[in-house]
């Protein structure tokens, strides 16, 4: 003969089965809506993340353009590069001698072209 | 509350993806399922909980379901491995020989346990097998499934299982036989 549950001193409480049954369909439901809402959501929330990616690539690209033209404004002044080039193997001594006599070059120069 | 299955039949023979009714389905085996955890976890709300698991699992991978066993070894398998997870987290894996005392604490602490002494001394008895034994002897001889769906939901071959119930229902021949 085959034991069956109650012989087993099992027992349930009473409508457990039906109340059971609601609660799992209740459940599932209730996951199913939460999936759903998940589903629609996330198109926005990846369009969303696409825009901001889009903006902040704009925004960089703007940074860099401005850098650019910043750096392209900036002129050489010939003086100084060529006291630099003239000057750059020369001893203490010799080196101020050579900045006092560029600088007296370039004011002569700049009284004769006045 | 319908669902289209993947598969085509076990056969693979029919044309038409099948259809269930997932409220038959739980109208069907919601209490097979539960006495089937319930005699593995032994406290009611924890088989509540554990059947709630279950069937939402079985929700979700009704549409994957490929046939290739029967709907109500798979729903099993699904129910067995919830009980096992459910075990492993609470640590209620009982000791491999001798008098198991969680086992029976968990059944005196189960308000919906009223077991008399003769009932106790089954599971006294049951107490006493392994926690496989246990779990294939319940399975077969108060669920009444075929070794084969034993062996499916359990994964292992349809022998061992056999040696294993007669092993367990031996055992316990003798454990009742001392006990009286």
């Amino acid at each position: 003969m085959k034991v069956t549950p109650n012989d087993l001193g099992f027992n349930t409480p009473e409508n457990h089965s039906e109340e059971s049954k609601n609660k799992i369909l209740q459940m599932i439901e209730a996951e199913t809506n939460a999936s759903r809402k998940v589903r629609f959501s996330s198109p926005w929330v990846a369009l969303s993340g696409i825009a901001a990616s889009l903006l902040f690539i704009f925004f960089l690209t703007q940074i860099n353009d401005t850098a650019a033209v910043e750096t392209g404004g900036v002129e050489e002044d010939v003086f100084v590069t060529s006291l630099l080039m003239e000057t750059l193997l020369l001893e203490e001594e010799e080196l101020d001698q050579a900045i006092q006599d560029a600088l007296l070059d370039n004011f002569e120069n700049d009284l004769a072209l006045n | 509350m319908e669902i289209v299955l993947s598969s085509y039949g076990q056969d693979n023979t029919m044309s038409i993806p099948i259809t269930t009714d997932f409220n038959a389905l739980l109208e069907a085996h919601h209490d097979s399922l539960y006495w089937m955890i319930r005699k593995i976890v032994l406290v009611h709300d924890d088989a509540q909980d554990v059947l709630q698991n279950t069937w939402l699992k079985i929700h979700k991978g009704l549409p994957g379901f490929k046939g290739e066993s029967k709907i109500d070894t798979w729903m099993f398998r699904i129910a067995y491995n919830e009980c096992m997870r459910f075990l492993k987290q609470k640590k209620q894996h009982y000791r491999l020989d001798d008098v198991d005392n969680s086992y029976l604490e968990s059944l005196k602490a189960d308000s919906h346990f009223n077991g008399d002494k003769g009932e106790l001394a089954l599971h006294q008895a049951l107490a006493t097998l392994k926690e496989n034994e246990r779990h294939i002897f319940g399975l077969k001889y108060f669920d009444a499934l075929k070794f084969s769906q034993i062996a499916t939901m359990i994964d292992t071959n349809e022998n061992s299982v056999k040696t294993l119930y007669y092993k367990a229902e031996k055992k316990l021949k003798q454990q009742l036989e001392k006990n009286v």
